[in-house]
């Protein structure tokens, strides 16, 4: 292979990755409107005319303005508690559920450890069967969590789910470092914790997302199991507020009663709105961890 | 701690401005006019109540919470003055309010666990018995005794005290009252079509007084839609695909468009010939190209579009306010949204409605109040809730304070101007806590609403129009009322009292609405309206009949001789 | 004395310990076992009775362990083979679960390869911040917006006459309802599941990238060469660990897209338990037929691990 041919074969490639990158930013900037459309769609709901509304004119920007439906959510003067409540509650469960779900993946990581498969198996099965409310709520009430942020916070600590995928990482990670440690006389959770924890950031980046976005959507057991107004978390006063607004069932008789300006929709979307801001606001701050080559070298080929 | 926990509530439950207004009227009681206000005793009744070591009674109450919380409001406070009057001892309830939509959720749960607190709302109505009768909740029968204005409620209902009662005259909840005192048998919601009053004054029609007259307008109105003088897409267009087309049509073919009772026996009206007649009917528009063939799947949002777009003309079914929520939203200034009475089909007479209320005091099975078999003064807690039945407390929870929220002259009441004047009353008078504003409940829900005092302030006046009259505002209880007369209450809303166990009432849900065959009976009947399978071909209808009787899991006629061997006639 | 040179000079000779001895030896990754195991007893086995109302005459107000057992005691799962309708909610289950998992597992996969091909940081992340933002709307408020586009006047529509075809109503029936369907899971989880995917791609070896450049490697082979191999591992896991939840279909969603034009060719296992638990109020039927689901579920996950550890035991579950 002569020396020119081979420069000429690298621009073509060049070539070809260029159209790549800009057939590439097209389809991206195409799909993050799909995206985002709807989205958009519910700003502008949340932020126009009950009469824009109903007669369905309302799509990218908000028509007829006025913020009525913000003003109905911050009327409420528990909505910062409750934003505080769910802060607490969502960091408590990504911790507890972090140290819990890491043990246990090394655990099983370990290839030499005799309780491997059946601790596989009593994990998979909680993936697939459960006791129902009744129980669970009895369970929670015996053990005097009953109105306690530990309520929400243990029950679904431990995920099996997240257990496999935590090993699967761990996995990626070259044994021989494991070998290296022991031999160095360093202990399984010492292991665990200097260099498989350090090694995984962009797992735990992950998963404190995932777990931290779970408790934030969550209410149904914020309603079973939290009685005191004071401790609720948002998406429970969010779904009062929205109840409160007046709109949000047709059950009742004339439950229709107009009100004003004011749609259903500018409540409920404005809520929309509350829970989703801010969880955009914190992503960015996740995201450095994804960067690669973070574990070069600690990662086997 | 419980006591501060709820004051804080208290204080955050009322805006600055409501609150300051609110103290000084608890500091003077002068105000509170001597005749109005509720001053019985249950001593004075008779009673003899237990004493209490410390004179106060501790409580905690779950209830369910309307969309203002009665926390802190006028009278709230009223209803805790006159309570501890009345027990001679002071209350100290510890109140936990869910939102009403999700209390509903929770219910079940609590009961199933079996720690129920002292009292508590009941919104599954008689789904809760198998609690009593496992000795969760206080077998009420045991407390006669201490009852005086309950009874009165069970005495006028339908069926009397078998109503209230279980067959073993066991009774584990107080049941949501209704105080109608004009008798106004006004129904709730589907006892009106909804025209475009605009359209028909520009072109010399009027809504239909009876089903033929409904054809013909139907077929006019298309002429003028063909001939473009008439700028709408159709003539009839639905309020939204969860409720079927033919639920506005049922009635005027007397039938039901599920499980009723028809005046002699339960049965399933889809299968009645009745219903077959409505079907043929709805076909005989839809081939004529009159319906909008959005019907079926364009939701709510949508329908509320199509009715402020001029989509169509006429809506025969459809929930009561929608009609104002059109007119208030609509974009074009001459758009006029109206309601009037079911047109009358001539063979059947006058058309049937659907929820109407029934005369003066009557109990409603499906809400309630319980108590724990488990509290400390069954005696005290029993008393107070009865005491909710009485017409000082009736009057109080739904009519407020003379002077303040109401004043009285020939034995007529009218809310004051600063609740009427308001631009949602409704709203206003729940400021203030009133159970009649509908979207405040006062004291522990479900206690009885003054039909009149819910007229007021809740139901908001819409155009309607009748042969007489011609065009003019009414009320929709008050209206459906009037233009149906005695002959459109339907037998169901009037049915006896049936004595189910658990799994004939579960059997019995399945011919219900939201039931499988109810549900199936939706899917299929769109098919016969559509044209998609014939309605005039007897072998279509026998199958469609076996269809709907296989989707049940118990034998389907046998869930019905039930339900008929069960009835007290 | 012997023994013990014997299992230092010769490792492998450690399978001649009994369990105990070895499990003793383990002791520390027991001990590290031990929290996350009680917590999994404590919360996820204890209530696990409940199931048995499957098995019961479950009267509420006996509880548990108090109601009397059917008569026979698969009642309940006899009720529903022999239910009209049952096949049809197999079949409609297994059909939208299948095709679900087909076209929302490779989506998120191939959009995380499509944005870790993504030049320039700023728009890479906000197109990532972009993609999460359905995850977050919820079912409601993505259904009626469903329906409105669907609609004969609707976006959908709008695009269709701009394409020169005729508008149709795309909520009748339940011609339309696959797309509709698939097309917004597809939307709803693609970005959202792609973070797991982004997040193993973090572990690829960057040393990798240049002695691929050096080769001349193109885009294509590199993604074959060194980005799969990276994300395998967590593909496989992910798939075999989501092949159990096929019959698990968001009934929510379907409940919403449900009218009675399309309610029996939509009916899946979940709407049905749906209207059984909740409408009509049987929980020990609808227990039943959950349970039904889980089983297979469970066996499916079980089978699926099976084949990975003959072909591939490292992904393996166990």
């Amino acid at each position: 292979m002569s020396f020119g041919k081979a420069k000429k074969q690298n621009n073509k490639i060049h070539i070809g990755s260029r159209a790549f990158d800009v057939f590439l930013i097209a389809f991206m900037i195409i799909v993050s409107i799909i995206f985002l459309y709807p989205f958009l769609n519910v700003i502008a709901t949340s932020l126009s005319s009950n009469r824009m509304i109903t007669t369905g004119q309302v799509t990218f920007f908000p028509k007829e303005f006025h913020l009525d439906g913000y003003k109905a959510l911050f009327k409420d003067e528990n909505i910062l508690g409750a934003y505080w409540n769910t802060i607490v509650i969502a960091v408590g469960t990504m911790i507890v559920s972090l140290v819990l779900n890491s043990l246990m993946a090394y655990v099983m990581m370990a290839p030499e450890f005799v309780l491997r498969k059946p601790l596989s198996i009593i994990l998979l099965i909680t993936m697939f069967f459960s006791g129902g409310t009744v129980p669970t709520y009895l369970l929670i009430q015996n053990l005097g969590l009953y109105d306690s942020w530990w309520s929400l916070i243990l029950p679904n600590a431990v995920s099996a789910y997240n257990i496999f995928i935590y090993r699967s990482f761990y996995q990626g990670i070259s044994p021989e470092i494991r070998e290296a440690a022991r031999i160095d006389g360093a202990s399984e959770f010492q292991i665990l914790t200097k260099i498989y924890v350090p090694l995984s950031k962009a797992l735990y980046a992950t998963f404190g997302l995932f777990s931290v976005v779970g408790v934030w959507n969550s209410y149904y057991e914020a309603l079973l199991y939290i009685k005191d107004p004071a401790k609720q978390p948002i998406q429970m006063l969010l779904r009062k507020i929205v109840f409160t607004s007046g709109t949000a069932n047709m059950s009742d008789a004339q439950q229709m009663i107009s009100n004003g300006n004011l749609n259903s929709l500018n409540v409920q979307y404005a809520c929309v709105i509350a829970t989703i801001g801010p969880i955009l606001l914190v992503y960015p701050f996740i995201q450095k961890y994804f960067a690669q080559g973070v574990q070069v070298g600690a990662v086997k080929g | 701690m419980k006591r501060e926990t709820t004051k804080r509530l208290t204080a955050m439950g009322m805006s600055v401005a409501m609150a300051a207004g609110l103290f000084t009227t608890m500091g003077t009681t002068a105000v509170w006019a001597e005749d109005s206000a509720p001053k019985a005793t249950a001593a004075d009744n008779g009673i003899e109540l237990p004493e209490l070591e410390d004179g106060t009674l501790h409580l905690e109450v779950s209830i369910a919470d309307y969309q203002q919380s009665s926390d802190g409001t006028l009278v709230q406070e009223k209803w805790q003055e006159a309570m501890e009057n009345y027990l001679g001892c002071k209350l100290d309830i510890t109140w936990t309010r869910t939102p009403a939509t999700d209390y509903q959720a929770n219910e079940l749960v609590v009961l199933q666990s079996g720690s129920v607190p002292d009292i508590a709302t009941v919104t599954k109505g008689s789904a809760v018995n198998e609690y009593g009768e496992d000795g969760t909740l206080l077998n009420l029968a045991d407390y006669s005794d201490y009852m005086v204005y309950y009874p009165e409620y069970m005495k006028e209902t339908n069926g009397g005290e078998n109503f209230a009662k279980n067959e073993d005259g066991s009774m584990y909840y107080f049941m949501d009252g209704f105080y109608n005192p004009d008798d106004i048998q006004g129904a709730q919601s589907f006892t009106a079509f909804a025209y475009r009053f605009d359209l028909l004054k520009e072109n010399g029609w009027q809504p239909a007084a009876t089903l033929d007259e409904f054809t013909q307008l139907c077929s006019d109105m298309q002429a003028k839609i063909d001939d473009g003088s008439l700028d709408l897409d159709y003539v009839i267009i639905n309020n939204t695909k969860d409720y079927s087309l033919y639920r506005g049509f049922v009635g005027i073919f007397h039938t039901w468009d599920c499980l009723y009772y028809n005046g002699e026996e339960w049965v399933f009206g889809p299968i009645e010939d009745n219903f077959r007649e409505c079907l043929k009917y709805l076909n005989s528009l839809y081939e004529a190209g009159y319906i909008d063939p959005e019907f079926a799947t364009a939701d709510f949002n949508q329908g509320q579009t199509k009715a402020t777009t001029n989509v169509g003309g006429i809506c025969p079914t459809l929930w009561s306010g929608s009609v104002a929520s059109w007119n208030a939203a609509k974009t074009d200034d001459n758009m006029e949204w109206g309601l009037a009475y079911l047109p009358e089909n001539t063979e059947y007479g006058t058309a049937w409605k659907w929820g109407s209320r029934q005369a003066a005091k009557s109990l409603n099975a499906n809400m309630g109040i319980y108590i724990s078999a488990e509290t400390e003064h069954p005696e005290y807690a029993v008393a107070m809730i009865d005491y909710q039945y009485s017409d000082e407390m009736v009057n109080l929870m739904n009519w407020g304070v003379e002077g303040e929220t109401y004043t009285e002259a020939d034995g007529t009441k009218t809310f004051v101007d600063d609740i009427l004047n308001d631009a949602t009353p409704a709203t206003k008078s729940a400021e203030y806590g009133l159970t009649s504003s509908s979207v405040c409940r006062t004291g522990i829900p479900f206690n009885p609403i003054d039909f009149n005092a819910m007229l007021e302030v809740a139901s908001n006046p819409e155009p309607w129009w009748n042969a007489e009259k011609g065009y003019y505002e009414g009320k929709y209880w008050v209206e459906s009322d009037a233009n149906g007369g005695e002959d459109s209450v339907s037998p169901y809303d009037r049915a006896p009292v049936t004595y189910l166990t658990a799994e004939e009432s579960s059997a019995k849900a399945e011919l219900g609405y939201g039931g499988t065959c109810e549900t199936r009976v939706k899917e299929l009947a769109l098919q016969f309206i559509t044209g998609e399978n014939d309605i005039n071909d007897d072998d279509a209808w026998e199958d469609y009949i076996d269809d709907i009787k296989s989707q049940t899991d118990e034998d389907f006629d046998e869930i019905i001789e039930t339900l008929n061997e069960k009835t007290v006639k | 004395m012997a023994k013990r040179s014997n299992t230092t000079s010769i490792p492998y000779a450690a399978k001649k310990k009994t369990f105990w001895q070895l499990l003793w030896k383990q002791k520390a990754l027991c001990i590290m076992a031990l929290a996350p195991l009680i917590m999994l007893i404590i919360f996820k086995y204890v209530p696990m009775y409940g199931i048995l109302i499957a098995f019961k005459n479950y009267k509420a107000s006996k509880g548990v362990w108090g109601s009397n057992w059917l008569e026979p005691v698969l009642k309940n799962f006899i009720k529903f083979f022999k239910n009209v309708n049952s096949g049809q909610i197999i079949w409609n289950t297994l059909k939208i679960g299948v095709l679900n998992l087909l076209f929302t597992f490779p989506a998120a996969i191939i959009f995380a390869i499509l944005l870790n091909e993504l030049r320039g940081k700023v728009f890479k992340s906000a197109v990532q911040t972009i993609s999460y933002i359905p995850h977050f709307l919820s079912v409601v408020v993505i259904c009626s917006m469903l329906n409105g586009f669907g609609s004969t006047t609707g976006l959908f529509n709008d695009v269709r006459d701009f394409l020169g075809m005729a508008r149709v109503d795309m909520n009748n029936g339940s011609q339309y309802f696959l797309p509709l369907y698939l097309g917004s899971q597809v939307w709803q989880t693609v970005g959202w599941s792609s973070i797991m995917y982004l997040s193993a791609l973090s572990n690829v070896d960057v040393t990798l990238y240049d002695v691929a450049n050096i080769d001349g490697a193109n885009r294509w082979q590199k993604i074959k060469n060194i980005i799969w191999p990276t994300i395998k591992p967590t593909t496989t896991i992910l798939l075999i660990m989501n092949l159990g939840n096929v019959l698990n279909s968001d009934y929510t969603k379907i409940l919403l897209m449900q009218n009675d034009t399309n309610r029996s060719q939509l009916e899946v296992i979940g709407t049905f338990v749906y209207q059984k638990g909740i409408v009509e109020g049987k929980f020990s039927y609808a227990t039943a037929v959950n349970l039904f689901i889980s089983v297979i579920g469970f066996a499916l996950v079980f089978g699926a691990n099976m084949i990975t550890r003959k072909i591939n035991p490292e992904n393996s579950l166990w």
